[in-house]
């Protein structure tokens, strides 16, 4: 047979010996990682709900995860999540897009003043840029500020200190102030606020606003840390779209986003080497799953298919020289379909996640 | 009126207080150090009539114990806003920061001069605190509200608040104090105090809180109403006397 650029290619490359034939599993060239990270990295994590999954699973799997807001010693492990403690490496909060990243940043240097944050939960003040975690809100508007305050100057340590930043993409689809620009993890006037379409405007980024949006937040990064070099790792969530409010359908809509976000990821990742991508979006929608992957809702992953997804990760970043793709205790083609009802719960930890979105399903027309 | 007076490490300055201002007339008191009750459970569940004192040094005593149907109860410290037990919690508890500005404003105090000071939402206090009032009047000795309400009437007396050295020295923070924390804290935990301890029902409560004029104005005990002792925590005779005097207590002894 004549020679051609497909003839040595390994199994992995074509989808009849990749996809078909391998078992999921046994499986290890889905992700090769690009570089090392040590036990002495130190990790931030952030991202949409998917990433609390990863952050939760670094950190037990002993990687040096940051956590600079630490919660009160004496609050029960079980109501962490409620306050948005031991989330993420500070208590921001979910954060899906790249515009509310690169606006994080742009507050913590001073650059961006949000408009129009502070919104009413009945007799309560929310900070919308964070809407989950102070789940009754607090006293006064000037309460929310102090807060705030305190929170970008520990996000702002973060960044400052983060050896590798390991990032899920979660959305497209925001709310954005008109006057302002400011953008927002959540719709006006779900968990708080009331909404007015005179003051805010519903936004579905392209891959160029993404693309820039990351771009810029990387050079911010830089500035701020001095040129100190750092690492990402960048993932799609497989979360669906809760809802969508594009006018199309969800699935269409939720397509167009993680198509978006995982163009922009691979373009990313193409384009510099300090980036690596991580497909758990992939592993997820893998097509021997047959949507087995996720939880009854067909939104939530399930927490075994979790574990898969992190096993491919630490097959590769293998801190202890124990890990391997087999050796999971979870095993994705033996999940079998649910019969229960989905929660939005970590089985293995017990951890209830917080998903700001999830709101939007009690929005949504009766069955 | 009789009255039966448990306390822990305050008792001793509160009984000196309170034996002084008998003067002429002897008011009928039994005193009980709780950490010496050695018939904790017979007192407590079973209306022992005398209660069996234990000491270190190995000394006993033996207290008679007049019917609770014709005695106040008064309970002195004992763990309510015990320096242990509130203010310093096993597990470092970082400061707390329940932050108003209105109090920040009246003290004129800049929250933004404190940037490492973590601030606390009403509603995470609350989870955090909401155990601890009856855990410290209750639960940590063995105290239960049928005890309590066989008594005419009942009276608890805070604890002090430890002095401002206590706060530098054991929540290693200059911060707590000059942002006005302390005030706000009492305040927080005040309203948790209150809420768990009338929520048991009992009949008669009072509930005896430090005066404003024993404390300095960062809302620690001012240091001449302390007792010379490394710890800080223990307010003196004088300190004591005034919040009595204070109380509905002294209409009472008659």
């Amino acid at each position: 047979m004549e020679v051609n650029p497909y003839t040595d290619l390994p199994a992995g490359a074509f989808w009849k010996t990749g996809v078909v034939a391998e078992g999921l599993e046994s499986s290890d060239t889905i992700y090769k990682k690009k570089f090392e990270i040590s036990l002495q990295d130190s990790l931030a994590v952030a991202g949409s709900c998917f990433s609390q999954h990863v952050g939760r699973r670094l950190n037990k799997n002993g990687y040096n995860v940051l956590d600079l807001e630490p919660a009160p010693p004496e609050l029960p492990e079980s109501l962490h999540q409620r306050f948005g403690f031991s989330t993420f490496s500070a208590r921001h909060g979910n954060i899906y897009t790249a515009r509310q990243l690169l606006q994080l940043l742009q507050e913590v240097l001073g650059e961006h003043s949000p408009c129009d944050y502070i919104w009413k939960k009945n007799d309560k003040f929310v900070d919308a840029l964070r809407p989950s975690v102070e789940p009754d809100g607090l006293d006064s508007p000037e309460e929310v500020m102090e807060h705030r305050r305190y929170h970008l100057a520990r996000v702002r340590e973060v960044f400052e200190r983060l050896d590798v930043f390991f990032f899920t993409f979660g959305l497209t689809e925001m709310w954005e102030h008109r006057e302002s620009g400011t953008v927002y993890p959540t719709a006006p006037g779900t968990m708080a606020g009331a909404f007015d379409p005179r003051i805010f405007v519903f936004r579905n980024a392209t891959h160029a606003e993404v693309l820039q949006d990351f771009n810029h937040f990387q050079s911010l990064l830089l500035r701020l840390r001095g040129g100190r070099p750092y690492k990402l790792l960048l993932t799609v969530s497989p979360v669906p779209l809760t809802a969508t409010a594009s006018g199309q359908h969800v699935l269409v809509a939720n397509a167009y986003s993680k198509a978006t976000l995982r163009s922009v990821a691979g373009q990313l990742c193409m384009d510099h080497e300090h980036i690596d991508y991580f497909p758990s979006h992939e592993i997820v929608f893998h097509p021997k799953l047959h949507s087995r992957a996720f939880a009854e809702n067909l939104r939530s992953v399930r927490d075994e298919m979790v574990e898969v997804v992190m096993a491919y990760f630490f097959a590769e970043h293998d801190l202890h020289g124990t890990q391997a793709i087999q050796n999971c205790d979870a095993h994705a083609e033996d999940l079998q379909p649910l019969s229960s009802p989905a929660e939005e719960v970590d089985q293995r930890t017990g951890v209830e996640m917080a998903c700001d979105e999830m709101i939007l399903e009690s929005f949504a027309p009766p069955l | 009126m009789k009255f039966v007076v448990w306390g822990n490490s305050h008792l001793s300055a509160f009984r000196d207080a309170w034996l002084a201002l008998d003067g002429d007339k002897k008011v009928e008191t039994s005193f009980l150090p709780t950490p010496n009750v050695a018939n904790f459970s017979d007192v407590v569940l079973h209306s022992s009539q005398a209660a069996r004192l234990t000491f270190p040094d190995g000394r006993t005593q033996v207290v008679a114990l007049p019917p609770s149907t014709e005695s106040c109860l008064v309970i002195v410290g004992n763990g309510n806003y015990g320096h242990f037990s509130t203010y310093e919690r096993p597990g470092g508890l970082p400061p707390l920061w329940v932050y108003s500005p209105r109090v920040c404003h009246e003290r004129g105090v800049n929250p933004h001069l404190h940037p490492s000071l973590a601030p606390i939402s009403s509603t995470l206090f609350e989870v955090i605190y909401r155990d601890t009032p009856l855990h410290c009047l209750l639960h940590r000795r063995g105290f239960t509200p049928a005890y309590f309400e066989q008594f005419l009437k009942i009276f608890i007396f805070v604890s002090p608040t430890p002095a401002s050295s206590f706060f530098r020295r054991q929540l290693h923070s200059f911060q707590y104090l000059e942002a006005a924390c302390l005030h706000q804290f009492k305040q927080a935990y005040g309203r948790i105090f209150e809420h768990q301890v009338h929520g048991l029902g009992l009949r008669e409560l009072t509930i005896h809180y430090p005066l404003a004029s024993l404390e300095a104005w960062d809302g620690t005990t001012s240091e001449k109403y302390l007792l010379d002792e490394e710890l800080q925590v223990h307010a003196n005779q004088d300190y004591w006397r005034q919040r009595i005097e204070a109380s509905p207590l002294m209409a009472l002894r008659g």
